[in-house]
C-alpha cells in the first residue's frame, strides 16, 4: 500500500480555550470575538464575574496583614474598588476608543471594559501569593500600602498591553491616546481605594467606611507616613 | 448628495465621535455647508457647559452656574479670536484651506476635545464629591483648592491633547503636500495658547479660591493680564524658591 491510501493521522485539535484563558494566551481571539461582536454581553458578564472573584482573592492576601476581619474586608472591598472604577470610567472608555478610531458599540466597549478588568484581576491572583507573603510577615503599614500600590500598577500595566495586542483584530488598530485612559482608570483607582479606606487597618466604630472626605494623594501620603 | 443626506446638520458631532474619517473625506471635498457649523458649536457649548458645572461645583452652585457660562464662552471666544489669524497663516503657509475648511477643522477639534470633557464629568464629579472638604482650616482649603485645580488640569490636559491630536490627523488629510504641516499646527497651537490664557484670565474665576468671593469677574479683571502675571509674580516665586 501506498502512502496516499495510509495518511498520517490528523492531530487531535486541542480543545478550544474558554473566554478566561484566551485573555491570557489568547488575545487576539478575543479581539476576534469583541469585533464579530459574538455575544457580547454575554462575555462581558463572565470576564467581570472573574475580576471579582480575583480581586476578592487578592483583597484576602493582602487584608491578613490586619488579620481576619480585615480580610473578610478587603474580600468585599477589593472588588469594589475595582468594579466601580471600571464603571465611572466606561463613559471615558467608550469616549477615549472610539476618539482614537476604535468605533465600538456600547456592548462591545462593555467587553472590552470588562475584559481588562479580568485581565487585571488575573494577573492580582497571579501575584496574590506574593502579596500575602509580604503581608503576613510585616507589621509595616506603608510597606504593605506602597506594596499594594505596585503590584495594582502591574495589573494596569498589563491591562493596558493586553489591549495592544489587541491590534491583532483591524478593529482595534488605532489606539492612540488609549493609554491616557489607563492613567485615568488608575487614578479614580486610587480615588475609590481611599473612598472605602480603610483598607489595611481594621474597621472603626464607625464600621467599614468612613464619611471624612479625602483627597488620594493626601491619604496615600498618611499611609506612606505610616498613619492607618 | 448622500452624505448630506446620511449626516445632516444635527448629527454631526456623532460623525466626528464614531466616523472622523467620514468628516475629514468631506472637508477634504469641501462638502461641508455653513449651515452645520451651528451643530458643533451648540455642541462644544453643551459639552464645556456642563463640565463648567461641576468644575466649580465644590466652590458653590453659583460659581457652579458662573462656569456654566463662562467655560463655553472661552473656548467659543479663542476659536474666534483666532479664526481669521488661523486662515492667514494657513494662506501663508500655502496648504489651500479655504476660511471654511480652517474654521471647520478647528471646531471639529474642539468638539472632539468636548466629547473627552462629556466624558470625564463622571469622573470629575466623582473625585469633587469625595476628595475634597467644603470646610476647614486654611491649609486644609489651600490643599483642597490645590488637588481639585491640580484634577482639572489633567482632565482639561487629556481633552486637548486628544482634541489637537485629531486636528492634527485632519491637517494632514486636508493641506497641500507641500505645506509645512509641523508649522503651520505650531502655529495654530501657539495662537490659542496665546488667546486662551490672556481670555481665560479675564474670565477667572474658574474654580474658585476659597479665600476669594464668588464673583462672575474679578475686580481685577481687566487690570494686567495673564503673562504680566507669570513674568512678575509666578516665575520670581518659583526661582526664588518661595521665600
Amino acid at each position: 500500500m501506498n502512502a496516499t491510501a495510509n495518511p498520517p493521522p490528523l492531530p487531535i485539535p486541542a480543545p478550544p480555550a474558554g473566554l478566561v484563558a484566551a485573555l491570557l494566551k489568547d488575545p487576539a481571539r478575543i479581539a476576534e470575538s469583541i469585533a464579530n461582536r459574538e455575544r457580547p454581553l454575554g462575555a462581558a458578564a463572565q470576564w467581570l464575574a472573574v475580576g471579582l472573584v480575583c480581586d476578592a482573592v487578592f483583597g484576602i492576601a493582602v487584608g491578613l496583614f490586619g488579620g481576619w476581619p480585615v480580610a473578610a474586608m478587603d474580600a468585599a472591598k477589593m472588588p469594589l474598588v475595582g468594579f466601580c472604577s471600571l464603571l465611572l470610567c466606561f463613559p471615558s472608555l467608550y469616549v477615549f476608543s472610539c476618539v482614537a478610531g476604535m468605533p465600538l458599540t456600547l456592548p462591545q466597549t462593555c467587553a472590552l471594559g470588562s475584559a481588562c478588568f479580568a485581565m487585571m484581576g488575573l494577573i492580582l491572583v497571579g501575584l496574590a501569593p506574593v502579596a500575602w507573603l509580604f503581608a503576613v510577615s510585616t507589621s509595616n503599614l506603608a510597606f504593605v500600602a506602597l506594596l499594594t500600590l505596585l503590584l495594582w500598577l502591574v495589573a494596569i500595566g498589563f491591562a493596558g498591553r493586553f489591549v495592544d495586542k489587541l491590534r491583532a483584530a483591524p478593529l482595534f488598530q488605532r489606539q492612540a491616546g488609549l493609554k491616557l485612559w489607563f492613567a485615568i482608570l488608575l487614578l479614580v483607582t486610587l480615588q475609590m481605594a481611599t473612598c472605602m479606606r480603610p483598607m489595611l487597618a481594621p474597621p472603626g466604630e464607625r464600621g467599614w467606611f468612613t464619611s471624612e472626605k479625602q483627597f488620594f494623594l493626601a491619604h496615600f501620603g498618611h499611609a506612606l507616613n505610616g498613619a492607618p | 448628495m448622500a452624505g448630506r443626506t446620511r449626516n445632516g446638520m444635527k448629527t454631526l458631532p456623532i460623525v466626528l465621535l464614531k466616523n472622523r474619517e467620514e468628516f475629514w473625506s468631506r472637508a477634504e471635498a469641501q462638502d461641508l455647508r455653513w449651515s452645520e457649523l451651528p451643530s458643533l458649536v451648540v455642541f462644544i457649548g453643551l459639552a464645556c457647559a456642563l463640565y463648567g458645572s461641576v468644575l466649580a461645583g465644590w466652590r458653590s452652585p453659583r460659581l457652579a452656574l458662573y462656569v456654566a457660562a463662562k467655560l463655553p464662552l472661552l473656548f467659543l471666544g479663542t476659536a474666534a479670536f483666532v479664526a481669521v489669524f488661523n486662515w492667514m497663516v494657513a494662506a501663508l503657509l500655502g496648504s489651500g484651506l479655504s476660511f471654511k475648511s480652517t474654521v471647520f477643522a478647528v471646531f471639529a477639534a474642539m468638539a472632539i476635545g468636548g466629547w473627552i470633557l462629556l466624558a470625564l464629568v463622571p469622573v470629575a464629579f466623582f473625585f469633587l464629591s469625595t476628595g475634597l472638604a467644603y470646610a476647614g482650616t486654611p491649609a486644609e482649603l489651600r490643599f483642597a483648592h490645590n488637588s481639585i485645580l491640580m484634577t482639572h488640569v489633567v482632565l482639561l490636559a487629556c481633552a486637548g491633547l486628544l482634541g489637537h491630536l485629531a486636528l492634527h490627523q485632519g491637517l494632514r488629510r486636508l493641506v497641500r503636500p507641500r505645506c509645512p504641516l509641523a508649522g503651520l499646527f505650531g502655529a495654530w497651537l501657539a495662537a490659542f495658547a496665546l488667546v486662551g490664557c490672556q481670555l481665560s484670565w479675564i474670565l477667572r474665576p474658574f474654580v474658585g479660591s476659597p479665600f476669594y468671593p464668588v464673583v462672575f469677574f474679578r475686580p481685577d479683571a481687566f487690570e494686567r493680564n495673564f503673562y504680566e502675571f507669570v513674568f512678575t509674580e509666578v516665575l520670581p516665586f518659583l526661582l526664588t524658591g518661595g521665600t
